[in-house]
């Protein structure tokens, strides 16, 4: 009889039945319980059958009747597991070229992400080391001009310090003052003496900021002549012996006893660059007090009780400067926390802007992930062209009942297999890079072999990476028709074609604009490099005037130091001249709109300083001792402070000044000179105004005879410092060196700009390089039948270049405006630039060209040189 | 005797197929033994012993013909096997030993 739908069983016990039944059974016992249904529902009506049948399947459900619960089909699914793996190292093996092609790039990639990752990830856990890094917060100051300017600062009254710790203690667990810059001194052992870096900071810092003491006292600066040293200075210090209690002589004058050793800060930390942390009150002791309210010379910082809200702190605090001090302008007091010193401290008019750090880390990240994609483009297109070699293999699968989903997850293994392996490579690549990468990082990063984040991140992104490469080949090789393929007249490379070309043209773009970017970073630090600075800077030594010794010896310096005939002048100056620091408002002058008020450079300098540093008097005179009068009268101001104050003609022009520390308080302009450029040579030149002192000042020059060699004029004013002031240590700068020192940082970020770019381009030629030898394997019978019929190898070399070199075309007329407008912003940054250039887009073009060439003609040459007959005798 | 110690069931089961000898398929073998017994029998219990016995080797079983009837799913005949065969004869007579070694007024009392 006919089952229609009336009389069909329960599809749901139908299909538990069907579900559970072992397999051998299934047919028979089913045939059974359809036959009893059948017949019940002739007797018994429909009904009760359906209920029958049910409670029958539900009564097979026994012990003897069910699957085993081990499947036979996941033994099935491991066996082919198996078998993917095994063709996919045949594979591998068997194409050896390409196989490598694949890993070295997919390794290079992923060196260079895990490289970036390390970095990003080291820039991102700044300070995180200390445990009270949620609740920690730094005072800041935020100025509102009379103009309606906003600066941020971090340098306040110390009284301000002192009354935020007595006021709100019950917002604040601890307040904190440290000077706000490292202090340089001299530190006197048994060993020697030793001019370091170190804070000064009141007793509570070293928990704040927690110290891990190795020996001694967390509380170690309680008393006034007490020190805290890192690990590394104290073994520098006292080698074998015990530090603690030890006495170590500041500056060749103040004895301060070892109270405790701390765990060397991490180098992400704020306070890295401290070797040892001393007193504040130290600091302060016989000049100031921390009660002073107009000099503002201390960071404060303080911790916040748990759960305290830092805006309704801010609210609370915020006019605690201003109602104490005058001034013009506003200040108001506000907290910036830890988490926010590292990459979100750098404002605009008093408004958080992002931070060069912050872009830096963004930058590199977008270069992890290109050079990254570069290495998958790779694998796509070789694998998309290189398809015609396994079509016959696909053909055959396909045809012995291969289903797509088969053929994918085979092609998958594969590309996943690649990817491991590429990674083992990567790791191997990074563990030999790490400490040369460190180094021109400027971090400290190592590998964390030991995380398990770091290896469940690792192989994850590797999985991801090798889906990502293998999923376009994968299914595009899945969907071939297996009778085409096995007809053997396809042309499945062509198929594949438009999709590869885009590819390769991503992959230059990213390659030329990797170089323009090299070149121009590299022009622009050349081009600040060779700035005019408004004076000299070879032959000149700086020396600071630490030790109270070295004050009041000025004329026998210059006496002793003429007779060497190694120095050709001396001077001296109340800052150096490789920063900006000493600055001051409250200038006025005719003219002057009452609501301006400019801040200037103020350096103290004596009458041979102009001399020495061999600066350019653009108007008027340099000082001279024939007017007695230029003492703390006379002012010399540069052309960008001519500039501001909107002088004509400025020699002649009086100025006053409302502070009465540097003479005056009444001035007289005598002369302008160029600009000097002392502090970032990348930016604008500051205004500065220059007052004549007959005291000794802190900071020495000397130019050196550039006719003598610079070591023996070293050593004869080492020597002359040796007779004058025997127990001070000599201590000198070059003032070349320190402005070198300057570009630091660009110099990090263009080699690492370098680097990828070198990496980026090696990854896109390695691609281009497999691509044109297989082009040219399938091309052969092609070229051999154009070289019978005449074809000469340089017209056969022209035909097969073509084509490549019209892809790098294309890609250098997107790369070209995309890097000009990238650099361009770049460049915004620095006051002092260069143009972009017409020629650097074509050096960047022309090489991208030429590498091209020299890729892919080693293959094409080779091929046009080989005996047509070979190629085509067979078949 | 032999190790082999046949269930009731497993006994009645096997007799059954003898019975039905080349007709004997899961649905066939419930409407005999209900015929003849009058007892029901599920096929959960039934295809559990029939698979038990074949195990243990005392039935065979083969496919036959696909057929329009039963959704077109093939029947399974089972046979009994000379193993089979001789373990029935086996429990048969020590069953027939059992029953002659019953005492006569024993035999009557529970007449």
């Amino acid at each position: 009889m006919n089952i229609d739908n009336n009389v069909s069983p329960p599809k749901w016990s139908l299909r538990f039945f069907r579900w559970y039944c072992h397999a051998d059974f299934v047919e028979d016992i089913e045939g059974d319980l359809l036959e009893r249904f059948e017949k019940r529902t002739n007797e018994n009506g429909i009904r009760s059958a359906k209920m029958q049948f049910s409670l029958d399947v539900i009564r097979l459900f026994r012990p003897g009747l069910i699957k085993p619960i081990t499947q036979i089909q996941q033994l099935n699914q491991l066996t082919m597991y198996q078998h993917n793996l095994k063709i996919g190292l045949r594979v591998l093996l068997k194409n050896k070229s390409y196989s490598l092609i694949n890993i070295s790039g997919l390794a290079i990639g992923m060196a260079v992400a895990l490289l970036i990752g390390l970095y990003v990830q080291d820039e991102l856990s700044f300070n995180k080391y200390n445990e009270n890094y949620n609740r920690i917060a730094q005072v800041l100051v935020e100025h509102h001009t009379l103009s309606e300017e906003v600066h941020i600062g971090t340098s306040l009254p110390p009284a301000v310090g002192s009354l935020l710790k007595d006021t709100y203690g019950s917002q604040f667990d601890q307040v904190v003052m440290v000077r706000s810059r490292p202090e340089e001194r001299i530190l006197r052992t048994s060993q020697g003496d030793f001019a370091v870096n170190g804070y000064f900071m009141q007793p509570d810092g070293s928990d704040m900021f927690a110290l891990k003491m190795i020996a001694g006292s967390l509380n170690g600066l309680k008393d006034i002549n007490s020190i805290l040293l890192s690990e590394k200075l104290a073994e520098k210090l006292f080698h074998e012996v015990d530090p603690i209690n030890q006495i170590v002589k500041m500056n060749g004058k103040t004895e301060l006893i070892v109270t405790g050793v701390y765990e060397d800060l991490p180098r992400n930390s704020t306070f890295h660059d401290a070797s040892f942390f001393a007193p504040l009150d130290l600091y302060v002791s016989g000049w100031t007090s921390l009660d002073v309210w107009d000099n503002f010379f201390i960071s404060v910082y303080a911790k916040l009780k748990k759960g305290a809200n830092v805006e309704s702190v801010n609210s609370l605090i915020k006019n605690e400067l201003q109602s104490h001090i005058d001034g013009s302008g506003k200040r108001f007091l506000r907290l910036n926390e830890m988490s926010k010193w590292h990459l979100y401290s750098e404002f605009e008019n008093g408004k958080s802007v992002m931070s060069e750090r912050l872009k830096y880390i963004w930058l590199f990240l977008l270069i992890a992930v290109f050079v990254l994609s570069l290495a998958i483009i790779n694998f796509i297109n070789l694998n998309t062209a290189r398809s015609e070699r396994r079509s016959k293999e696909i053909g055959v699968r396909k045809s012995i009942g291969s289903l797509k989903r088969q053929l994918v997850s085979q092609f998958l293994t594969e590309s996943i297999l690649i990817s491991f392996i590429g990674f083992v490579f990567a790791l191997a690549l990074i563990v030999i890079t790490i400490p040369w990468f460190s180094s021109i990082s400027g971090k400290e990063i190592i590998l964390p072999f030991g995380s398990i984040w770091f290896w469940i991140i690792g192989l994850g992104t590797t999985v991801i990476i090798g889906l990502m490469a293998g999923s376009y080949p994968a299914f595009y090789l899945a969907s071939f028709n297996p009778i085409k393929h096995l007809s053997g007249s396809t042309q499945t490379g062509k198929k594949g074609a438009l999709p590869r070309k885009v590819l390769v043209v991503f992959q230059f773009t990213i390659s030329i604009v990797l170089i323009i970017g090299t070149l121009v970073v590299f022009k622009q630090i050349q081009h600040v490099k060779n700035r005019p600075l408004g004076f000299n800077r070879s032959n000149l030594l700086m020396i600071p005037k630490r030790v109270g010794e070295l004050y009041g010896k000025y004329d026998v310096f210059q006496n002793e130091l003429n007779r060497t005939g190694a120095v050709l002048e001396i001077g001296e100056a109340s800052y150096p001249l490789s920063n900006n620091l000493g600055n001051n408002d409250g200038f006025s002058w005719e003219g002057k709109d009452p609501s301006f008020d400019p801040s200037f450079n103020t350096i103290l300098v004596n009458y041979d300083y102009g001399k020495v540093i061999d600066w350019e008097i653009l108007e008027g005179r340099d000082f001279t001792r024939d007017i007695t009068s230029d003492v703390s009268n006379a002012i010399i101001i540069t052309q960008s402070a001519k500039e501001i104050m909107g002088l004509k003609d400025p020699v002649g022009t009086e100025v006053h000044f409302s502070r009465g520390y540097l003479g005056g308080p009444d001035f007289t302009i005598v002369g302008v000179v160029n600009d000097l450029i002392k502090g970032d040579p990348f930016q604008k030149p500051k205004p500065a105004f220059l007052f004549l002192s007959d005291n000794s000042l802190p900071w020495m020059f000397i130019r050196l005879n550039p006719e003598m060699n610079i070591a023996e004029a070293i050593t004869k004013v080492e020597n002359v410092f040796k007779k004058v002031t025997p127990s001070v240590p000599f201590d000198y700068k070059f003032m070349d060196q320190e402005y070198e020192a300057k570009f630091k940082s660009e110099e990090q970020i263009g080699k690492l700009v370098t680097v990828f770019a070198v990496l980026a381009i090696f990854i896109s030629c390695l691609g281009l390089f497999g691509l044109a030898s297989y082009l040219v394997k399938t091309r052969m019978k092609e070229i051999s039948i154009r070289k019978v019929l005449g074809a000469s190898v340089n017209s056969l070399w022209r035909l097969l270049t073509g084509e490549f070199i019209i892809l790098v075309i294309i890609a250098c007329v997107i790369a070209t405006p995309l890097a000009n407008y990238l650099l361009d912003s770049w460049l915004q940054h620095y006051d002092y630039r260069i143009e972009i250039g017409w020629w650097i887009f074509a050096i960047a073009a022309l090489s991208a060209l030429a590498i091209t060439v020299f890729t892919i003609s080693h293959q094409i040459i080779k091929a046009a040189f080989v005996n047509p007959v070979k190629n085509l005798k067979s078949e | 005797m032999g190790k082999y110690h046949l269930g009731e069931f497993e006994e009645i089961v096997l007799l059954t197929v003898a019975i039905l000898k080349n007709e004997a398929y899961g649905v066939a073998i419930i409407d005999e033994m209900e015929s003849r017994l009058k007892r029901s029998v599920s096929i959960g219990a039934l295809q559990t012993v029939l698979r038990r016995l074949e195990k243990k080797g005392f039935l065979t079983s083969e496919f036959g013909e696909a057929t329009k009837v039963r959704g077109g799913k093939r029947k399974r005949f089972f046979s009994i096997t000379a193993y089979g065969k001789k373990v029935l004869t086996e429990t048969k007579e020590q069953r027939l030993g059992l029953w002659n070694a019953i005492p006569e007024f024993t035999f009557s009392l529970l007449k």
